[in-house]
């Protein structure tokens, strides 16, 4: 039998395939990416790790046993840590101060992808919410390895791809589809149920958040 | 202490979303009758997930509620909520529509972001939403009652969100949100009413357009 995560990650294979193939994606490494729409990406990846500390944070607080409360509690920490050394690595290049990124508005899909994490970490059993945190952890690490082979003529990308493919964040997201094998190992269908929808949605939220950075999404009203 | 012009201001701040709102071609097309009867429809499906989800935002914010003129409010609008899915449910029985869709991105971000905001917003970002989706319903029927009257197949959704009771339930929240938001979160208060007025302006206009998952 296949494990579970292997399951969950065979089931967005399409979706997955189109982040690969994305335009924004694709000009991180071929150099094509306009820098203000990675500029736009950064910004908002910066509002959208506070939130993403907050909903790790719930992971702990709900987590069944010591060890995984332990490693979300670890885990909000250090999303919290990678958001203050973009303002090192990347705002303070653009002169951006970290109270302009803190005033900068959510894009709509940044809310909406937030606030649906939000709402699943306050409300839905551990479980559900491992499925909805995963394809954060896990799309970047593949993202990550997949733009490490190609690399980038740009430095600015160059730099923001080595952060997901080092081998440092490769155990952090292990350990988390450890966890997650782990958690559903003996759950009744109906809860697996739940938990395969949440990845597969913030699945598709991780292609729109890439796809809202390519387009300079904004508000229409 | 917050003064009662807050509501004003914030409506003040909101007046362009609100206009751009009110004015949608979906509820133009809907007070002159010429609205497509398939997208009422859509608009029906997906305004019943909403209220679905507006029962749980209920539900956190009666558990939140710090006291008892607050929490029994809040429960009768529980109840009013509940009576209101039964007009979808009758509408949905004798056209043979099914109620339970999938919920396109607007309607999905629309209603994690009220329940996001009553997990973890303050208790006066909670109740500045809740003001601002309901009013945001009040003015919006009420300019299409002003055209149709209590018009078919309208009438019931028509006489829902523009009764004096639902008008005395929207003045009754923006006085409970004066009285339990402090000055300190006017900002954050200020940003979630704000995205609240958005998300009602893209819920028309994403059952107008029928925009739905781009993957």
């Amino acid at each position: 039998m296949p494990r579970f995560t292997e399951e969950l990650w065979n089931s967005i294979a399409d979706i997955f395939a189109a982040i690969l193939a994305h335009p924004f994606v694709r000009g991180l490494t071929d150099g094509t990416l306009p820098e203000d729409a990675f500029r736009y990406y950064v910004v908002q990846d910066a509002l959208y790790l506070r939130d993403y500390a907050r909903c790790l944070a719930l992971a702990a607080a709900k987590s069944p046993r010591d060890p995984w409360c332990e490693l979300f509690a670890d885990h909000a920490k250090v999303a919290l840590v990678v958001e203050r050394s973009l303002h090192d690595s990347f705002f303070r290049e653009w002169g951006l101060s970290p109270e302009e990124i803190a005033a900068t508005p959510y894009a709509p899909t940044n809310l909406a992808y937030t606030s649906y994490l939000l709402r699943i970490a306050y409300d839905r059993p551990f479980e559900e919410l491992l499925g909805a945190v995963l394809p954060c952890y896990w799309i970047y690490w593949e993202v990550g390895k997949h733009l490490e082979k190609a690399g980038s003529p740009n430095p600015l990308y160059q730099r923001w791809i080595a952060t997901y493919a080092s081998e440092e964040y490769a155990q952090v997201v292990r350990a988390v589809i450890d966890v997650t094998d782990e958690a559903a190992a003996d759950l009744p269908e109906g809860r697996r149920a739940a938990v395969r929808a949440h990845f597969v949605t913030t699945s598709r939220y991780e292609w729109m958040f890439w796809d809202a950075a390519w387009r300079m999404e904004s508000w229409p009203v | 202490m917050m003064s009662t012009t807050l509501l004003d201001e914030l409506l003040t701040e909101a007046r362009p979303i609100w206009e751009a709102m009110t004015a949608h071609p979906f509820l133009r097309e809907l007070a002159t009758g010429r609205l497509p009867r398939e997208r009422f429809d859509f608009w029906v499906q997906q305004d019943y997930r909403f209220v679905q989800d507006g029962l749980r935002f209920l539900a956190l914010l009666i558990a939140r509620a710090p006291d008892e003129e607050l929490r029994r409010g809040l429960l009768d609008a529980a109840v009013a909520f509940r009576n209101e899915l039964t007009i979808f449910e009758d509408y949905a029985r004798q056209r043979g529509l099914q109620l339970e869709v999938e919920p396109t991105p607007v309607c999905l971000g629309y209603t994690s972001f009220l329940l996001a905001t009553a997990a973890t917003g303050s208790l006066g970002e909670t109740l500045a939403v809740l003001w601002g989706a309901e009013k945001a319903y009040y003015d919006a029927w009420s300019t299409v009652r002003q055209a149709l009257g209590l018009a078919e197949p309208y009438a019931r959704w028509i006489e829902n969100w523009t009764s004096p009771q639902f008008a005395a339930w929207v003045d009754w929240l923006g006085a409970q949100l004066v009285r339990w938001s402090s000055s300190a979160e006017y900002p954050a208060l200020r940003r979630a009413f704000l995205a609240t007025a958005r998300y009602e302006y893209l819920f028309w206009d994403m059952v107008y357009t029928g925009t739905t998952w781009p993957i």
